[in-house]
């Protein structure tokens, strides 16, 4: 059923309703015919703006995500459309971008709940288009819609892995030729085509040499073992394919990526946004790094004193350390005593955000508690004293950075922090895993808590409210779960009760 | 499930509190839909991305449970079980959730990790892919009865953070976002010694502030250290007053939208450099614009430079200090950095040149560009190379310490003779032991009374001006540019502004309690702000030595020492300046807060 045609300011509301309530509130608008089509007719009428067309684009996207998978007549449709604005000479190419990006968009999301589809000529289709697009390398209007056309193509092997894997040759050879700035989006294409290759190693593939395509680029034909079930019977078939040259193709791709873990720490150097990623490659190496724990560690600390870098990457740094020290230390003495001789370099500094010092001030407590036994720390750097003394030390050292708590309004983010701190360095120094019953000697016993106790101005200038919290919160742990509440405060010398 | 960094959705609302944009990404969100029927069991299903008004009332929920848009940040009194601030971490100032309330079937939806960055008027969120167990996981985290805080616990926040790098580009995408909608994405500034002649392609192309002038830097705005917090999170005292201010702008979604579509068309950001994704949308590329012959054009330089070729540096030091004039507080001065480049030059060539100040002892951090390259090992002085790209961009950052005395020391005074009335005293010195000619293009000394007004002072300064403004006030030691040699700078050593009188009368807007606690302690604890630029050597010691010649093999000796592969003729234009980042004095009569230094 075909329905009525709206106009832009229309289209405008439709969207505003859409965006703020969902798809219920489409009704009223569309009067039950498809909204697909409706955009469609739309996007094809040549006095409605540009930026609404994008609009609409975006808003199919959206719809996509809570409509039902579109039937094969839409599909074919939409791919009508979006040839027709391709071809068109006086159509923005910032138009036929958004076109391609949301059919690709549109194309996923119903095929994959419609497996059924896949087999069916739309995808077929719009996989032939973008490889005609794509098929002009060094081309100089388009290379930007050429890119983009890339991008699609990749979206769809993501999502249909080794659907292009026969055609990889020519991708190979595309790659070869680009020399414009999108040469990269053709990189990343064929690094993703062969990455599936090599992970789902499908059979049946025709490819037996990557310098030389056995079939053509178009016209295209979905691979007859997606059509069949995606990742049924994927054996690799070494002869079908020579891995010697998949392994050049990726390396010139890719040069120096996979090159050991001292390069890896020289490129860190580089940029330092890239540590999250660098951090999960050695992860998952973590034997190869053997040795470099604190080159790495120390290459994070630094990021979390540069004050370049927004708040927020200081204290996520700050965190990965944690996280880090966390999963490399174990049982390991030698790792425990390095990531110790680290301490000092945790020491809040005067001009770190509140933010900062609260988490520097973890990683001091974290340093306490990986200090068991009294020997423990006796010839740690700057440190003369057994454990009691040193974790002590680093406790007050640290607590000077949010002093000034002692002399701001008691309800201060800073007496918040102390707190914080303090109640860290309790918890950090007692076994939390599995308390037992003398947890609570170790608790009440320990030397920061007794610290504390004689810290009359830390305990005086606390307002009840954060005392009160302290204990609540010291009481409701794991860790203290064998104190009463009236011990804890006993022994705190505080006498409430 | 992939480890590079996928977005879901993303959001902007503004003052109050309405979704004014929205971008939901159907292809990641997909696979968040089939990893969540993978792992869906009775308290963990697939939800539908929110929508707008639904994503709308669950932020002014958190807003009103955690206090204000960003929360709480760590656990106080207030916090609710299941809350961020529960969490006890200020990263939940920045990372936060939404429990979305889906009307007609009573059930809540939590969404983590939303990332929050605030700009302007804007509160702009960003929802990248995880993996559901990560969800379970913060979902567990909130909910724990101790809060879970034990650093090194068996499920903690920071070994969750560290598994997943998709946050951090989740936060790169909403930085790059806040700076198109407020319209700050400009480049880096570069200053040129001489005269600026901007043209030719470039500027059009990169939409860049071409090289500005020098007055068009903002003067450090003065704030004491207790406030300092300026750049983010948990401000000192119990006002966490982080309400975004008014903007003047209309958010420009055309340009936001095309921006999306080129940056990150499926939610997996490809490419986040604006100026480059603006230039090709407003110009698109013609026939002309052939690619080189030789070489792949890099995705970071689309287009080729054409015109008159130059390169210029700027180094670029900011000096913090915090000065006590106590003997058992050491003074405590760093710099921090930046190397500014823009290289106009035709093709894609290699540069290289050296570098000095870079010994090990005094530098603590470098960190490159991208494109530079740099010797693994090296000592004071090493070769960089970069293939430059288009426009201003930051070659290096640097942190390191003071190579010579600070340029301004001095004490500060300053006591309350009667409740609203206070006498002050400061001594100064600039420059210092400083021989080498120098510009001092303004130096000003600021008193805040960030909660009081100043009535009225009185007091003769030996050079300059004294003002006052409602809040602070503030003397001008220096507001021309002045080149100074040695005998001026030695007239400036000593100057001394005589006893200066101020009155302070209660600011009504506070309220009572606060009032009544600032009477009595933090009045004493008042800082002396400095800022300052001068243009001249940097204190860091980093230098591009002009006289010196490096050997590099490869690379064909120019006149410069800075050499262009493949050689060409270009000018070269080196300049320093040094700005004063956060400089106080601490008031030595009161109160100041101090960090213990760690005997190495």
């Amino acid at each position: 059923m075909a329905g009525k045609l709206l106009s832009p300011t229309e289209w405008e509301s439709v969207i505003d309703d859409y965006n703020l309530g969902g798809a219920a509130n489409l009704h009223r608008w569309t009067g039950g015919a498809s909204v697909v089509d409706l955009c469609i007719s739309s996007l094809l009428r040549k006095d409605f703006p540009v930026q609404l067309k994008l609009n609409l684009l975006t808003f199919l996207e959206h719809d996509s995500l809570d409509d039902s998978p579109l039937p094969s007549s839409s599909l074919s449709r939409l791919i009508d459309a979006l040839r027709s604005v391709i071809q068109s000479p006086s159509d923005p190419f910032a138009l036929k971008d958004q076109f391609l990006i949301s059919t690709t968009a549109i194309f996923i999301t119903s095929l994959l709940d419609n497996d059924e589809l896949i087999s069916g000529s739309p995808l077929r289709d719009l996989v032939e288009l973008f490889l005609t697009i794509i098929n002009r390398p060094n081309h100089g209007l388009d290379r930007h819609t050429r890119g983009v056309a890339c991008e699609c193509l990749r979206q769809l092997e993501l999502a249909f892995p080794c659907l292009l894997s026969e055609i990889t040759p020519h991708l190979w050879s595309l790659c070869q030729s680009e020399r414009t700035h999108v040469s990269q989006w053709y990189v990343l294409l064929l690094s993703t085509t062969i990455l599936n290759v090599v992970k789902l190693k499908p059979s049946g593939t025709s490819i037996s040499s990557m310098s030389n395509a056995t079939i053509p680029l178009i016209p295209f034909s979905v691979p007859q073992f997606l059509i069949d079930g995606v990742g049924s019977d994927f054996v690799w078939k070494e002869k079908e394919i020579c891995y010697k040259e998949l392994r050049r193709v990726v390396a010139a791709g890719t040069s120096g990526f996979f090159d050991e873990g001292a390069v890896l720490m020289a490129a860190l150097h580089v940029r330092a946004i890239a540590l999250p990623y660098f951090l999960g490659i050695y992860f998952k190496f973590l034997d190869s790094f053997q040795g470099q724990e604190l080159e790495v560690a120390s290459r994070i600390m630094l990021l979390s004193k540069e004050p370049q870098h927004h708040l927020v990457f200081r204290l996520l740094g700050l965190h990965w350390i944690l996280g880090f020290f966390a999963l490399i230390v174990g049982e390991d003495e030698a790792k425990k005593r390095s990531i110790l001789d680290m301490s000092l370099r945790f020491y809040p500094t005067i001009f770190d955000p509140l933010a900062i010092k609260a988490l520097k001030l973890d990683l001091l407590a974290y340093c306490s508690s990986l200090i068991c036994n009294p020997g423990d720390a006796s010839g740690l750097k700057g440190v003369e004293a057994d454990k009691g003394v040193y974790q002590v030390t680093l406790f007050k050292d640290g607590l000077v950075s949010v002093s000034a708590f002692k002399w701001l309004p008691p309800w201060s983010t800073e007496t918040a922090v102390a707190f914080r701190a303090f109640h860290k360095f309790l918890i950090g120094g007692s076994p939390h895993s599995d308390a037992s019953s003398s947890s609570v000697g170790t608790l009440i016993e320990s030397d920061i808590f007794y610290t504390l106790q004689v810290a009359n101005e830390f305990v005086c200038t606390a307002p009840d409210a954060i005392l009160y919290g302290l204990v609540g919160r010291c009481v409701a742990s794991e860790v203290s779960r064998h104190v009463s509440l009236e011990e804890v405060l006993a022994a705190m010398g505080w006498g409430r009760q | 499930m992939p480890s590079g960094c996928c977005i879901r959705g993303l959001w902007i609302l503004n003052n109050q509190d309405s979704v004014i944009f929205s971008r939901k990404f159907p292809v990641v969100e997909r696979r968040w839909r089939v990893a969540c029927e993978k792992e869906s069991d009775d308290n963990f299903k697939y939800h539908l991305l929110p929508y707008d008004s639904e994503l709308a009332s669950a932020f002014a929920d958190r807003k009103k449970r955690e206090g204000s848009a960003r929360g709480f940040g760590i656990h106080v009194s207030q916090s609710v079980k299941g809350s961020d601030s529960w969490v006890d971490d200020p990263i939940t100032r920045h990372v936060i959730s939404l429990h979305i309330n889906k009307e007609e079937k009573g059930e809540s939806n939590l969404l983590w990790p939303l990332i929050l960055h605030i700009k302007g008027p804007y509160s702009i969120l960003v929802l990248p892919l995880v993996e559901p167990h990560h969800l379970k996981s913060y979902s567990r985290m909130c909910n724990r009865s101790d809060c879970g805080s034990a650093v090194g616990a068996d499920e903690n926040l920071s070994s969750l953070l560290l598994d997943l790098p998709s946050i951090t580009g989740a936060f790169i995408v909403a930085h790059t976002i806040g700076e198109i909608i407020i319209g700050e994405a400009v480049e880096s500034e570069v200053v040129a010694a001489s005269s600026p002649s901007v043209g030719g392609l470039l500027d059009s192309l990169t939409g860049s502030i071409g090289i500005s002038g020098i007055s068009a830097r903002p003067k450090p705005v003065a704030a004491p250290v207790a406030a300092s917090t300026a750049s983010g999170t948990a401000v000192s005292g119990a006002v966490m007053s982080d309400a975004p201010k008014m903007g003047s702008r209309p958010l420009d979604k055309d340009v936001l939208r095309s921006f999306i579509s080129s940056a990150m068309p499926f939610g997996t950001p490809l490419d986040l450099s604006y100026s480059n994704i603006s230039a090709i949308k407003s110009t698109g590329f013609s026939s002309a614009d052939t690619p080189p012959a030789d070489r792949k054009q890099p995705a970071w330089k689309p287009y080729l430079y054409r015109g008159k070729q130059r390169i210029l540096f700027t180094i670029h030091d900011t000096v913090h200090a915090a000065m006590y004039d106590r003997d058992e507080i050491p003074d405590s001065i760093t710099i921090s950095g930046q190397v500014n480049c823009r290289a106009e030059l035709e093709g894609l060539p290699d540069v290289s040149f050296p570098l000095t100040g870079l010994d090990t002892a005094r530098v603590q951090s470098l960190t490159f560009h991208p494109c530079a390259q740099v010797p693994e090992h090296g000592g004071d002085k090493q070769a960089i190379t970069f293939s430059p790209p288009l426009g201003n961009f930051v070659l290096m950052h640097y942190q390191a310490l003071c190579s010579v005395g600070p340029p301004i020391k001095g004490f500060y005074q300053l006591s309350m003779v009667s409740e609203n009335e206070g006498a002050f005293l400061f001594k100064l010195s600039l420059m210092e032991g400083y021989k080498t000619p120098l510009t001092i293009e303004f130096c000003a000394v600021t008193m805040p009374f960030p909660r009081r007004r100043v009535v009225s002072f009185d007091g003769t300064p030996s050079i300059g001006t004294v003002s006052n403004t409602d809040h602070s006030v503030e003397w001008k030691i220096i507001t021309n540019t002045q080149a100074l040699l040695g005998r001026a700078l030695r007239r400036l050593f000593l100057e001394q502004l005589d006893l200066l009188h101020g009155k302070l009368k209660e600011c009504l807007r506070l309220d009572q309690q606060l009032e009544v606690w600032l009477m009595k302690t933090v009045i004493l604890k008042l800082s002396l702000v400095v800022s300052f630029k001068m243009i001249g050597p940097s204190l860091s010691g980093m230098s591009i030595d002009p006289k010196s010649r490096l050997k590099l093999s490869g690379f064909k000796q120019c006149e410069h020492e800075v050499s262009i592969f493949p050689a060409v003729k270009a000018t070269v234009e080196i300049s320093t300046q040094v700005t004063s980042g956060d400089y106080i004095l601490w008031n030595t009569l009161g109160k100041c807060p101090v960090a213990a230094t760690p005997e190495a």
